[in-house]
């Protein structure tokens, strides 16, 4: 069939094929990671928005508009706990330990945006170029839930670069103000979901510094409910500075004056570092004060669960902020953000003041208004909303006004 | 009978508030129903209007014979109607603001016309759509140029009318982009040139925007084959022009489109202004490619009725529309395509010579009855044949 030599000649093309198939493959593969990781590589205007485009139809995680982060692993913590190991683009840069990043996914064709802790320490973003952020589902919780339900590993989400002021820079700026013999170490004292930005500040000084004192006081309501239960072990067992004492409300109740002094019984010569619910964090801020620490040095993270729509009464007590020109103005019963901004003697645009022409279309940052037109209330941050038939039934912030 | 200016009062109070209500509650119902579907549609289009219009440039540019060349200006010219109807009309009436996406908000887009998008958002979204047809306080109307009521005074001037309606529609992105400046109310003394000047900054920076990227850079990346480009580009624009300006005569100047008195639509209840958006604009029927190239304009009652409705849903809702129309006893306009452009054309006409022609017996009525006579017939027999 084949003339002698013929086959060694087909085994040699074909191999010379395959490496050339391989060379191209690992050049497409290098392409598509400097793309993927370019810190702005797109000329501006038109032209930029047409390359753009091309290249989130070829990958959408080519898009350069966008910082896309890719799910690489979810890690269930508890029964209603997960944690998302992501990886973004490079050019989303890095984060300080305890700081969030706005997560922005579709839900239902809507973009919704929510802030979440990283819970994990910078050093595996240095090693793994992967962080984590770790949620909890809330009930009614519009993002969370569809976290729980809907992503996977290979998703892509979006991310707005990290920040936040509750990082180990606070203790430090602390130590240095009122001097070490003052303030020797942090204790951290966490509630539920509270835990993520400390967990986060926890690695990141035991890592720098093995044998960090570091206190953590941490109040679940049961077992089953300690997220990072392995993760905390592990570091108490490696790190003997290092103090974990768990409380079980359910059984132990909630907490007090007398259980912190009994679990940290140094506590006036440390810096506070509190993130849980609000009631819990005004609750542990009076406590501390009034075993001795320095109240400067006692810091909270409100991290906002967005108010579920029952829980809101048309009728409550509203403030109006505006976020350019600083003001603010109580609501007087029903008032529209549109009337309430003329009141307050700004001139925002308006047009048919009767919801049909959205001239009056402004920037909500937060807050709840009840539109009057639908009926539907929102209380999603970052939204446009039409002034003239939205009433603020809470504390709204107004961008740009 | 004539009677392009009605009075409003053909249903009682009562009436016209639960003939509100029910329009309320379909809108409601639509609104609540909105989600990924409606996000997959807008983005679908995007694409399509996006892939055409590399696709029509880059056949303008590299084509080597007249074929391909005027491929490209087809696929361009599908392109910029597909993007100034379906999506920048649309998305600037805030119908996907829901979907929180800067790229399709109505605050940040800006469309491919020499009209900049916050002079549209104005004049179209505020005025247009809130004083529809009201003479007077809906510029719209008539863009100032035509004459299309006999409420308005006939004028010598209005005997060239025709040919206005043709240089407006050749032009007619020029004429959507000069429309905030008023020039009638300059001249009238009510608005002072002084208070125009932010918009003429805006106007000089979107125009010198559009005409430098159509027609020099565009042109000049070409090289040596700049004039082919030029023209390709003049050529989609003008394509555009004519279609966009016929798809909205047919909304709003058919034969039975009717105009209102600005007295009468003082303290207008939410059910009256729904009547109102309905007796002043008309749909026409076609194919579901034709309702997307006129940006689903040819459901104008629909969109004048909720304007901020995702524009591919007024298919859905039509059927019901009509529906409530028909139970309340109240005109529903809808006919073909080129019906209801032969009755703009027709109205056109109709006005620019005095009323006293055109009346019933008048001379013109009668040429005008045998002329629509033969054109039935050779339309007719047209349609049969095919």
């Amino acid at each position: 069939m084949f003339k002698a030599g013929t086959l060694p000649l087909i085994a040699t093309g074909y191999h010379a094929i395959q490496a050339m198939a391989h060379t191209v493959e690992v050049s497409v593969t290098t392409l598509h990671e400097r793309i993927k990781d370019a810190p702005g590589i797109l000329p501006p205007g038109l032209l930029g928005s047409y390359l753009n485009f091309l290249l989130c139809e070829i990958d959408p995680r080519l898009n350069q508009a966008r910082v896309p982060a890719v799910v690489e692993s979810v890690i269930e913590e508890t029964e209603s706990v997960r944690t998302y190991v992501l990886r973004p683009a490079r050019r989303w840069g890095r984060f300080e330990a305890g700081q969030y990043t706005r997560i922005e996914v579709d839900i239902d064709g809507v973009r919704v945006s929510r802030n979440y802790s990283m819970s994990c320490s910078p050093a595996k973003l240095d090693k793994n170029r992967c962080i984590s952020i770790t949620v909890k589902q809330v009930e009614g919780g519009k993002v969370s839930n569809w976290m729980a339900e809907h992503c996977e590993v290979g998703d892509i989400v979006h991310l707005a670069t990290a920040q936040g002021e509750f990082t180990l820079d606070n203790f430090r700026r602390a130590q240095e103000r009122f001097g070490i013999a003052r303030i020797k170490a942090p204790l951290f004292v966490a509630a539920g979901s509270g835990i993520t930005p400390i967990m986060s500040m926890l690695e990141s000084r035991l890592h720098a510094d093995p044998m960090a004192d570091t206190h953590l006081a941490f109040f679940v309501r049961n077992e089953r409910e300690v997220i990072f239960a392995n993760r905390l072990k592990q570091l108490a067992e490696e790190h003997a500075g290092f103090q974990l004492d768990l409380v079980y409300t359910d059984s132990e109740g909630l907490v007090s004056k007398e259980k912190l002094f009994e679990l940290v019984p140094d506590i006036e010569q440390r810096s506070v570092h509190i993130c849980g619910p609000q009631g819990f964090m005004t609750l542990v801020t009076d406590e501390a004060t009034a075993l001795g620490v320095v109240p400067e040095a006692i810091f909270i993270e409100s991290f906002g669960a967005a108010v579920p729509a029952s829980a809101l009464s048309l009728d409550a007590k509203a403030t109006l902020s505006f976020a350019s020109s600083g003001g603010s103005i109580e609501s007087e019963g029903g008032k529209t953000l549109l009337e309430l901004a003329e009141a307050a003697g700004l001139k925002p645009k308006f047009g048919c003041r009767s919801g049909i022409c959205k001239e009056c279309l402004c920037e909500k940052a937060s807050g709840p208004v009840f539109n009057r037109l639908t009926g539907e209330i929102n209380s999603e941050p970052g939204v446009h909303v039409q002034a003239c038939i939205s009433v603020p039934i809470g504390q709204v912030a107004i961008v740009g006004w | 009978m004539d009677m392009q200016t009605r009075s409003l009062s053909l249903m009682t109070r009562e009436e016209l508030d639960s003939f509100g209500a029910e329009l309320d509650d379909l809108r409601h119902e639509i609104m609540a129903d909105l989600g990924q579907r409606d996000a997959d549609y807008i983005r679908s289009i995007v694409r399509r209007h996006k892939y055409t219009e590399i696709a029509g440039r880059s056949l303008i540019h590299f084509s080597l014979t007249p074929f391909s060349w005027m491929a490209g200006v087809g696929l361009l010219s599908l392109s910029k109607i597909l993007e100034n109807m379906e999506i920048g009309h649309n998305v600037l009436h805030g119908q996907y603001d829901w979907m929180n996406d800067p790229e399709l908000n109505s605050r940040s887009y800006e469309w491919d016309i020499v009209c900049d998008a916050e002079s549209w958002r104005k004049y179209h979204n505020y005025e247009h759509h809130t004083f529809t047809n009201i003479i007077g306080k809906d510029r719209d109307y008539g863009y100032g140029l035509l004459r299309l009521s006999k409420d308005e005074p006939w004028r010598p001037w209005h005997l060239t009318q025709f040919g206005n309606y043709v240089a407006l529609s050749v032009l007619f992105e020029w004429g959507v982009a000069l429309h905030e400046l008023e020039i009638d109310n300059i001249k009238n003394g009510t608005v002072k040139p002084k208070d125009k000047l932010p918009f003429l900054k805006r106007f000089v920076d979107k125009t010198s925007h559009q005409l430098g990227k159509d027609y020099i850079l565009f042109p000049l990346l070409a090289g040596p084959f700049a004039p082919k480009v030029f023209a390709a580009n003049l050529i989609a624009n003008l394509n555009r022009n004519l279609w966009t300006s016929t798809i909205i005569f047919c909304g709003h100047f058919t034969e039975d489109a009717q105009t209102f008195l600005p007295e009468e639509c003082e303290d207008e209840s939410r059910g009256q202004w729904y009547y109102r958006q309905l007796l002043g604009s008309s749909n026409f029927t076609g194919s579901r490619w034709l309702h997307i190239m006129s940006g689903h304009l040819s459901y104008q009652i629909e969109h004048h009725m909720f304007p901020d409705l995702p524009a591919h849903r007024y298919p859905e809702i039509a059927a019901r529309v009509e529906d409530i129309c028909r139970r309340y006893g109240v005109p529903y306009n809808t006919d073909t395509f080129l019906n209801q452009y032969k009755t703009v054309v027709t109205r056109i006409l109709k006005h620019s010579v005095p009323d006293s022609l055109t009346e019933p017996g008048g001379a013109l009525d009668k040429v005008g009855s045998a002329v629509n006579r033969v054109l039935g017939k050779f339309l007719g027999q047209r349609t049969a044949a095919s």
